[in-house]
C-alpha cells in the first residue's frame, strides 16, 4: 500500500524528534535505556492520534507527552535511584576527560529537583524559548525564569562552570 | 565558563539506533480501540457457540496481566489468573454436573474500561540480537562474534568472546564463568555451583573484552548491549 502524505509527514516527524527526545529524556531520567523506552512510547501515542487535529506544533505535543510519561515513570519506579546507582557504578571508569565531564554534567543535572531539571533541559537542550518552556511546564514565564536561575545556581554549586543567557 | 547549551548537548545520550517507524506504526494500529471491541464480540460469539458451561478467558497477547472475561448465559465459572489479584470463589453454576473451580479472578471490566485501559508498561521493539547468548545443552547458541576456534574446546563448555562498543550488561544463571578485560584490569566472575540457583547481573562498558563460558547442563548467560546496564549484584555476595 502506498504511503499517504500524512504517513510521510508522520515518519519525518518521528525521525526528527526521536534523537531530541532521547537526549532530553536521557538528561531528565539519567538513563539512556529508560529514555529510549519513554521516547518510543511517546512516539507510539503520536502515531495513534495522528493527524493531531488542532495542534499547531506536533513536536511540542510529543515532547510534552514524553515528559509526562517520564515523570510518571520516574515516580512509580524509582528510576532516579537506579540511575544514580548506574552513574555511581560507572564513575571510576571514565575513559577520558570528555567522558568524565559528561558523567559529571549528567550527575549534576540528575541531582536537580524534577521541575528545575525539566526547565533546564527544555530551555538549554531542546532550545525552547521561555514562552515555549512555560507552555510545556504549564506555568507562568516568570516561574520558568526562576526555575532556570535556581538550577544554574545549583549546577555551579556542584562544580560546573556554566554560563547561560536568558 | 562553558555555555550550558554546549555542556548539555555534549552530555546528552544519543539513541542506540534509528527509530523503527514501521514498528511504531504497527504498534499504534494494534492498540486502536476498535480492535478491543472486536475481541469482545469475538468472545461473545464463542460463548454462544459453545452453548453454556464454557469457560472463556481472553487476554490481549501482549498484556498477560489484563484478562477480559465474558461469562456466558449458563456458566459462571472463570479461570483467569492474574498475579496479585485476590482469590474470589466462583459462584454455583446452573448445571449440577458442572465442576466449579475456585481460582484467582479479576473483576469483570466494562467495555469502556477495556478501551481506556492503557497497559502499565512501555512497549519495546523486538530485541536486537545480543553479542553473546549461550544456553546449556549445546542448543540455542547464537553468537555474532564467536572467537574462531576457541568456541568448543570442551564438549561440555561453550565459550563466546566479544568486544563491547556500547554500554551494556550481562545476566548469567546456572553454572558459568565470565571475564572482562577492562583497561588492563582483569575481572572474573563465576558461579560453579548449580545450587542454589541464582542470577548474577552486572554492567559492561565500551571497550570491555568479554568472555563468557557456560557449562552443560544448567548454564545460561546473555551479555551485550541489549541487556540494560544495572547495578551489579552477585550470587556470592
Amino acid at each position: 500500500m502506498a504511503a499517504t502524505t500524512a504517513d510521510l509527514e508522520l515518519a519525518a516527524l518521528c525521525e526528527r524528534e526521536h534523537p531530541v527526545l532521547v537526549g532530553a529524556l536521557g538528561l531528565y531520567l539519567g538513563d539512556r535505556h529508560e529514555a529510549e523506552d519513554v521516547a518510543q512510547e511517546a512516539l507510539i501515542r503520536l502515531c495513534q492520534r495522528w493527524p493531531l487535529d488542532g495542534v499547531e506544533n506536533p513536536g511540542a505535543w510529543v515532547m510534552r507527552v514524553a515528559f509526562n510519561l517520564a515523570t510518571s515513570r520516574f515516580r512509580r519506579r524509582s528510576t532516579h535511584g537506579r540511575a544514580m546507582n548506574r552513574l555511581a557504578a560507572r564513575q571510576p571508569i571514565a575513559e577520558d576527560d570528555a567522558q568524565a565531564d559528561a558523567i559529571a554534567v549528567r550527575r549534576a543535572v540528575l541531582n536537580l529537583p524534577a521541575r528545575q531539571r525539566q526547565a533546564v533541559v527544555l530551555r538549554y537542550f531542546v532550545d525552547l524559548s521561555v514562552r515555549e518552556t512555560a507552555a510545556q511546564l504549564g506555568c507562568p514565564e516568570g516561574t520558568v525564569k526562576t526555575l532556570v536561575h535556581q538550577a544554574i545556581k545549583s549546577l555551579r554549586a556542584a562544580g560546573l562552570e556554566v554560563s547561560a543567557d536568558d | 565558563m562553558t555555555d550550558l547549551r554546549t555542556l548539555l548537548h555534549d552530555a546528552a545520550p544519543r539513541p542506540s539506533g534509528p527509530v523503527d517507524i514501521d514498528a511504531l506504526m504497527a504498534e499504534a494500529v494494534r492498540r486502536r480501540p476498535w480492535r478491543r471491541i472486536g475481541l469482545w464480540f469475538a468472545s461473545l460469539v464463542a460463548v454462544i457457540g459453545i452453548g453454556g458451561g464454557a469457560v472463556i478467558g481472553l487476554a490481549p497477547a501482549d498484556d498477560p496481566s489484563h484478562i477480559d472475561t465474558l461469562p456466558g448465559a449458563n456458566t459462571t465459572t472463570t479461570t483467569t489468573t492474574v498475579a496479585g489479584d485476590e482469590a474470589i470463589s466462583a459462584s454455583a453454576v446452573d448445571s449440577p454436573a458442572m465442576m466449579t473451580t475456585t481460582t484467582h479472578v479479576s473483576p469483570e471490566p466494562t467495555i469502556a474500561e477495556a478501551i481506556d485501559d492503557e497497559p502499565d508498561w512501555f512497549w519495546r521493539p523486538p530485541a536486537k540480537p545480543t553479542e553473546c547468548e549461550l544456553t546449556s545443552g549445546g542448543s540455542g547458541v547464537s553468537d555474532d562474534d564467536l572467537d574462531g576456534g576457541a568456541g568448543f574446546d570442551d564438549p561440555n563448555t561453550h565459550t563466546c568472546t566479544f568486544t563491547a562498543t556500547e554500554d551494556g550488561g550481562y545476566r548469567a544463571a546456572g553454572t558459568w564463568s565470565l571475564t572482562i578485560e577492562r583497561d588492563g584490569i582483569h575481572i572474573e566472575r563465576s558461579h560453579l555451583d548449580r545450587s542454589p540457583a541464582c542470577e548474577d547481573v552486572g554492567f559492561i562498558l565500551p571497550g570491555d573484552v568479554v568472555t563468557v563460558n557456560v557449562r552443560t547442563p544448567g548454564g545460561a548467560t546473555t551479555a551485550g548491549t541489549s541487556i540494560g546496564a544495572g547495578p551489579s549484584w552477585s550470587c556470592d555476595d
